[in-house]
Formats: C-alpha cells, structure tokens, sequence
C-alpha cells in the first residue's frame, strides 16, 4: 500500500493541560515543493513538525491526502517512515554512517544486495561516500545534517520536515546543506522548512507560511 | 582466633586444589543469582522505558514504589516469599520452598527495582531525540525502544551489573527460602555466613576472596566496555 501523503490539514488542535498549544484551521500542503515556515522561538514551528511527522498525537484533527482522510488518532501510525522529521540538531546512531544510512531500510525489511545498492547511490548523490565508514557521531553538525539528509532521502519520504537543520552550521556546511535540500526539491520532495532566519527564506524557492503562538498567520 | 594472612593463603590453596563443595557453593551462586538478573532485566528495562518515555496515570505512584522497594530489605523479602510458599500459603501446592527456583523468585524481586531505578535515570538522561528519530525512520514502537536500549547500553549495562551485585551478595533471603543446603541451594553468602558461625574461617575466606574477585572482574568489563562508551 503507498504511504500516506498529507496534502491538506483541517482543525488542527493540541493541548497542554488546559492550554492551546496549537490551532491551525486550514494548512494545505503543496506537494513536491518546499514551504517555509517561519515564526520566532516557541511560536510552535517544531510542534507543528513534529504532528505532521507522528511523533506528537494532536488532540483534534483530520489529515488528508488525495484520496484518503485520517484522524489524528491514526495519524502517527501512519506517518512513521513516510513523514520526516529532522531535528535541529540531527541525531546520529552509534555506528557508522552506512548504519546510520541503513537503519530505515532495515526496518522496512530489505534485502541486504537492495540496502547495499541503495546507500551506495545515496552516498554517491549526497558526496558522503569518503565518509562512508566513518563514525558517525564524530562528524562534524554540517556532517551529520548531510548525513541525515542522506538517510531521510534513501526512504524516498512522502513529506521531509527540517527544523531549523540551517541553524548550527558554518557559511560553507550550509551551502552544502542548502544544496543538498535544493536537489531534494527537484527529487520531487515535498517539504516543510521551519526557521526564523531570513536566509533561508532567500535560498530556498518556495511559498512562505508564518505561525506565532500557535497559529498559521 | 586465626592469623588473618595465614587464612588468606590457605583459602587460595582451597580454591586451587578444587575443594568439591566450595565450588558446588560457587556453582550455585552463580546459577541462581545469572537466571535471577536474566529474567528481571528484560521486564525491569521495559518499565524504566515506560517510566522514561510514556506518560500515563500512575507515573509517578509506579515510581515512588520501585523507590520504595529498593530499600526493602532481603530478609522482608525472603519472610514474604517464605509465607507464600511455605505449608499454609497460597504457592503451597508449587512445592518450591527451599528449591533455587524459590532463591530465584527472591532475588529478582530483590534486583528489579534497583534495575528499573538505575535504568529509568540512564533512559532520561539520555538524548530523547534517538527515539524520536527511531521512530520517524519507521521503526515500530518495539524496535524504537530497542534502538534506545542499544544507544543507551552502557549506562543500562551498569544498571544490570549493579542488580547483579546487589544479589549476589545477598543472605537473608537466599537463606529463608533456599535454606542452606549443600550441593542445592547453599551459596556464598549463606555459606560464609553458616561456615564463619561454625568457627570455619578459613572456608568462609575463601569464598569471600570468590566474592571480591567476582566484584573485580564485574568491574574491570564494565570499565572495558564503558571505555569505548566515551563521549567524543
């Protein structure tokens, strides 16, 4: 069965406790394409990611797709491994950088030849390969944000959400990562970017959607 | 009264010249006290993973109780077990009283909270963002929590050696429902006990000196494998 692909989101609520932490009436995804999502620290950027990636459960909520709509009770369940998430600062498991690249595949039950096939291409494509064998918690941030980048793409992701993947770098380690979320784009990815920095905004092609305390503006 | 030194070499030749009944105590000692932090781990890991990354109501009661119960002490346990296996209790009909099955049921009720507590402070130190990636990588709510247990092996690693160590120098327990017999349920602490009561010292130091090394040689793998746990 094809994953899940969320194109539009309607009344979107979480609490905490008794406070309305998110509130999002409409949010249509456009897919293949990269959205922006700016706001300032705590405006609910990462919680945002984080429901559309399955990992928070919102309280209320449908998720559509072309031809399928879902409640927020199933959405995590049907998110994971098709919607993305990747944190601020990326999470690297011990291993290498093919363990790390494999990690995915294996949970998705592949044959050994396709996983090799797959982290060779993908290696090739994010210019890891003389990385390849490298622990992957000893790489540099910009690193392991291609890293991640890496491992997201050999998924072949329905939706790819960055929070704030831009913000810890170098000039350079962001031109690469920036290069890196461009080819994405022309893979046919859709993606979400959280920020709060202008420059991103400028590198990447795409619509702008801005949220504060919780609410898309 | 023995001269110290004289003792400790005297027990070295013991364990050298493989004394038949010195190392049957060892034996079971080991036996029991393995199978005991075998058994617990897996379910003492699950809780301290629930406790760590679930919430749900009773959270903290669940707590307060594994906190409670690692001040228990061995010999509560052991009456509590007697009572319940013994001739008028409920697990009468099971006959395991006095039996390594009976030591068993002791020691990990002895060392699961002390698991659970060491472990549940590993999993929350830990970087909260190895489960979340797990999981966004599709790994089923299982292989995440596996994936965290790998990540977190040396801390947890800890958790289980310390459970260990708890029981297997533990007496009062082993002693109320293992009864101290010979080549069955006899195990170092109650035979040190029981062997230093009898004017027996020398047996008794050697099974000390058993005690210490196992402690040293608990020690010295968790150091090696702490060791290339290093933060970089």
């Amino acid at each position: 069965m094809k994953p899940f692909e969320v194109s539009n989101i309607q009344d979107l609520r979480l609490f905490r406790g008794k406070r309305l932490v998110l509130d999002i009436p409409h949010l249509a995804i456009k897919l293949g394409t990269v959205t922006i999502l700016s706001g300032p620290n705590g405006s609910g950027k990462t919680t945002l990611l984080k429901v559309l990636a399955g990992l928070i459960k919102a309280d209320e909520g449908t998720f559509k797709s072309a031809t399928q709509e879902i409640s927020s009770t199933t959405a995590p369940k049907e998110f994971s491994g098709s919607h993305l998430y990747l944190h601020q600062v990326a999470y690297m498991f011990s291993g290498t950088v093919v363990d790390n690249l494999a990690f995915g595949l294996k949970q998705r039950k592949y044959d050994s030849s396709t996983i090799k096939s797959k982290i060779k291409q993908t290696l090739e494509w994010a210019s890891l390969t003389h990385l390849a064998y490298r622990e992957a918690k000893s790489l540099s941030t910009g690193e392991q944000h291609q890293v991640a980048l890496a491992r997201a793409r050999i998924l072949e992701p329905q939706l790819l959400l960055l929070d704030e993947t831009t913000a810890h770098m170098d000039k350079s380690a962001r031109i690469r990562t920036y290069q890196l979320i461009k080819d994405l784009q022309n893979d046919g990815v859709t993606m979400l970017f959280a920020t709060h920095e202008e420059e991103s905004q400028h590198e990447l092609d795409g619509a702008t959607l801005r949220i504060a305390n919780g609410k898309l503006l | 009264m023995i001269e110290s030194e004289s003792a400790i070499f005297a027990a070295i030749r013991l364990l050298i010249s493989g004394d038949q009944a010195v190392w049957s105590i060892i034996g079971v000692s080991f036996a029991v006290s393995l199978r005991a932090v075998l058994i617990a781990s897996p379910f003492a890991l699950c809780i301290a993973f629930l406790l760590a990354y679930k919430s749900f109501i009773g959270r903290r009661f669940l707590l307060t109780l594994v906190n409670t119960l690692m001040s228990v002490p061995t010999v509560v346990v052991g009456l509590t077990i007697y009572l319940v296996l013994s001739r008028n209790g409920i697990g009468a009909d099971l006959h395991l009283l006095f039996t390594q099955t009976a030591m068993i049921i002791g020691q990990v009720l002895i060392c699961t909270p002390l698991i659970i507590a060491m472990a549940h402070s590993t999993f929350q130190s830990g970087d909260q963002k190895a489960y979340e990636t797990a999981k966004t990588l599709g790994a089923s709510p299982l292989a995440s929590m596996l994936t965290v247990i790998k990540e977190l092996r040396f801390g947890l690693l800890a958790a289980l050696i310390a459970g260990f160590s708890r029981i297997i120098a533990e007496v009062g327990c082993s002693m109320m429902v293992g009864g101290n017999i010979l080549d069955r349920t006899r195990n170092i602490p109650t035979a040190i006990a029981l062997e230093t009561s009898k004017g027996e010292f020398i047996i008794g130091i050697a099974l000390g000196i058993v005690l210490v090394s196992l402690t040293m040689i608990l020690n010295v793998v968790l150091n090696y494998f702490q060791g290339s746990g290093e933060i970089k």
